[in-house]
């Protein structure tokens, strides 16, 4: 597969009152033209800091340290602000979690949809309107014309989502990344948005980085799976690896821990004891050891480096238990009984 | 604390035994929130949303019945109602086979029925320390005879929930949201209740974290015997917690049967697109699912739809489910259906 954006070894700081806090620290992944790769782990884990950095959007006190993303060949991180502009909204394009939020109340639906166009191609109004109205139809909108002249206050809940993924689509980006798109909205609305998004992916052949928490989303969605903890990519394969034959034990706690709804009998959850680590002083070696239920003596001193499998070479996990001298440790551990 | 009669929660079959008398008994509960029409109008037409519209219910000692649903079908309302923070516009509640007459005259139920909140940044005072927040139940309901007796009782109860009695001295802001959680339980456990509403209790919290609540609830209830009534959108935790499960919609229970059966055999068109739209974590299962997609919005609870409420976006709708409304009737094996159609 070709391809079309590849991050090497970004690291994010932010620079607090209280030191220096490595929200994404030394992240490298590809995405490749078409594909949808998601991006999995708890809040506080650099995901969304990692989608941000992408397109240069980190506030003060925040700093992009070092690193490339490199976009169909150009580094996006040596761009001048200028030429980023023009990036943003016509190459890469966003939809945020909360559309209520997300979209400004006092402009109509339609001069929202038609500011990106009329920025980014060169188009006169009637043009600008009538993609505006494709952008509508394209994610099942209902009367798109009549749509056009509306205020978000007078669009539900999903039909806002709906709006959110046409402004997305307006340009024709390369790329779209979707930061918790379905969170705030209700499981039945989240289904319509999920299977519209594959819809959309197929038809149009945009790559998706998809940036989520829950599970069940990303078994439908993705491609591959990013799995995230405190600023680090701790397991990286293709889905059905990943969930097949996870490798890290913070994989392990994350499908452990959500009851399936197709489970037929009662097993305890298996919860990942104790908290996020602090990033202001992460934990030394590997920074899951303090609430790994393996860790080793050396996961406590030295970082554990990117390990593949014997099966697949797409398949990364940062984990020690890798290692050709570990004990193995292989299936998910059954339920512990209380 | 008094540790009640040993009820576990895998031999519920025996607390859910019919002829057994339920603790909480619903009956038709209805609650209706006044809205002001539009417009300047001199004769402004009330208008009501109907965020409960006839519910009934029984939970059996011992038990959790979960309620699920999605925002705005009246299931917090539900539970406010119940444990009388709201007053209902008709029906009634019973606990422990007495019918509550009104929330001033509660008495000992008050304390019998406590709740937890769904956000643990909002449902604790920041200016309390924990310990003044977990004793506040305990004064309030006289439980403890003296300060050292408070004391010892706002330790233990920390303890039981997995904090620390150092944590006593301590302010909200300095805990986490899992923890600020536990916290909101040690509050509902200082009134040693019989009986505690769980509004949302994991919705806020992180995946990893969910789980430490929830088997923590778990135990709670088979170390006090403790009756719930679990309330939550997320269904697969639903149905992982509960013994029966209930699913509303706009405002009336649709469906209620046993989690596992709910499952196996969803009955109303309402149920079975809200489980298929569930994703499931595995792809191999995702990619071999038939997702039932319900086209539109719910409708708005000031003007439901005529006859049964789901009509407008149900597939098998007929004529005749604009024109009556169907009830909540027995399939079998205490399977409750409500629907002209299936």
């Amino acid at each position: 597969m070709e391809t079309l954006l590849s991050v090497k070894n970004l690291k994010t700081s932010f620079f607090t009152y209280a030191g220096e806090v490595k929200a994404v620290d030394g992240v490298s992944f590809d995405v490749g033209l078409g594909e949808a790769v998601a991006v999995v782990g708890e809040s506080g884990c650099g995901k969304s800091v990692t989608a941000m950095s992408i397109q240069r959007l980190i506030p003060e006190p925040g700093k992009i340290m070092s690193g490339e993303v490199i976009l169909a060949g150009r580094d996006l991180l040596k761009l001048r602000e200028k030429e980023m502009q023009k990036v943003r909204g016509k190459d890469i394009s966003m939809i945020f979690q909360d559309p209520m939020t997300s979209l400004n109340p006092v402009l109509t639906i339609g001069y929202q949809l038609m500011e990106s166009v009329v920025r980014h191609e060169n188009v006169d109004k009637a043009k600008a309107r009538q993609r505006a109205i494709e952008s509508l139809e394209m994610v099942r909108i209902p009367s798109p014309e009549k749509r056009l002249a509306q205020y978000p206050h007078q669009l539900s809940g999903g039909m806002r989502q709906r709006a959110m993924i046409a402004m997305a689509l307006s340009c024709r980006p390369k790329l779209i990344i979707a930061d918790e798109p379905t969170t705030s909205l209700d499981v039945t609305i989240q289904a319509q948005i999920i299977e519209l998004l594959k819809e959309l992916a197929r038809e149009t052949k945009t790559s998706i980085i998809l940036i989520t928490h829950n599970l069940g989303v990303v078994a439908g969605l993705a491609d591959r799976v990013i799995v995230m903890y405190a600023g680090k990519i701790v397991e990286y394969g293709p889905v059905k690896e990943i969930y097949a034959d996870p490798r890290h034990p913070y994989t392990w706690g994350l499908l452990k821990s959500v009851p399936r709804l197709d489970e037929s009998d009662k097993q305890r959850l298996v919860p990942i004891y104790g908290q996020p680590p602090d990033l202001l002083k992460p934990p030394t070696g590997c920074r899951f050891h303090p609430r790994c239920d393996y860790a080793m003596k050396i996961c406590q001193t030295e970082e554990p480096p990117y390990f593949t499998s014997d099966c697949c070479s797409t398949h990364l996990a940062s984990c020690w238990l890798q290692h050709p001298a570990a004990p193995k440790v292989s299936a998910i551990p059954k339920a512990v009984t209380a | 604390m008094s540790v009640r009669a040993e009820a576990s929660i895998n031999d519920l079959g025996e607390a859910a035994r019919p002829g057994a008398e339920p603790l909480v008994k619903v009956e038709s509960l209805r609650k209706w929130f006044p809205v002001s029409a539009a417009g300047l109008s001199l004769v402004a037409k009330r208008e009501w949303v109907q965020a409960v519209d006839d519910v009934s219910f029984e939970i059996a000692r011992g038990e959790t019945l979960g309620l699920v649903g999605e925002s705005g079908c009246g299931k917090t309302t539900v539970g406010r109602t119940v444990a009388r923070l709201y007053e209902p516009t008709s029906g009634r509640v019973f606990f422990d086979g007495k019918l509550i007459p009104s929330a001033a005259k509660m008495g000992e139920t008050r304390r019998k029925v406590q709740m937890i909140f769904q956000d643990p940044y909002a449902s604790l005072n920041p200016r309390m320390t924990v310990g003044d927040i977990i004793g506040e139940p305990i004064d309030i309901h006289h439980l403890a005879k003296n300060k050292d007796q408070r004391k010892d009782r706002i330790f233990e109860l920390l303890e039981t929930v997995g904090l620390n009695r150092e944590h006593a001295s301590r302010f909200p802001h300095e805990f986490s949201g899992g923890q600020r959680q536990r916290i909101g339980v040690a509050r509902a456990l200082a009134a040693e209740p019989d009986f505690i509403i769980c509004d949302e209790p994991i919705s806020a919290l992180d995946v990893s974290i969910q789980a430490q609540v929830v088997n923590m609830l778990q135990d709670l209830q088979q170390k006090l015997g403790l009756t719930y009534l679990f309330i939550a959108h997320d269904l697969a935790m639903v149905k992982h917690i509960s013994n029966r499960v209930a699913v509303m919609y706009l405002g009336k229970i649709v469906e209620l049967a046993n989690g596992f059966d709910l499952y196996a055999h969803p009955t109303h068109p309402y149920t079975q697109a809200l489980l298929s739209a569930i994703p499931i974590p595995d792809p191999s299962v995702e990619e071999e699912r038939k997702r039932i997609i319900l086209e539109g919005d719910v409708p708005s609870p000031i003007n439901p739809p005529s006859g049964c409420h789901f009509r407008t976006r149900c597939r098998f709708a007929k004529p005749e489910c604009a024109e009556k409304e169907p009830e909540l009737t027995d399939r079998g094996g205490g399977h409750l259906v409500s629907c002209w159609v299936s």
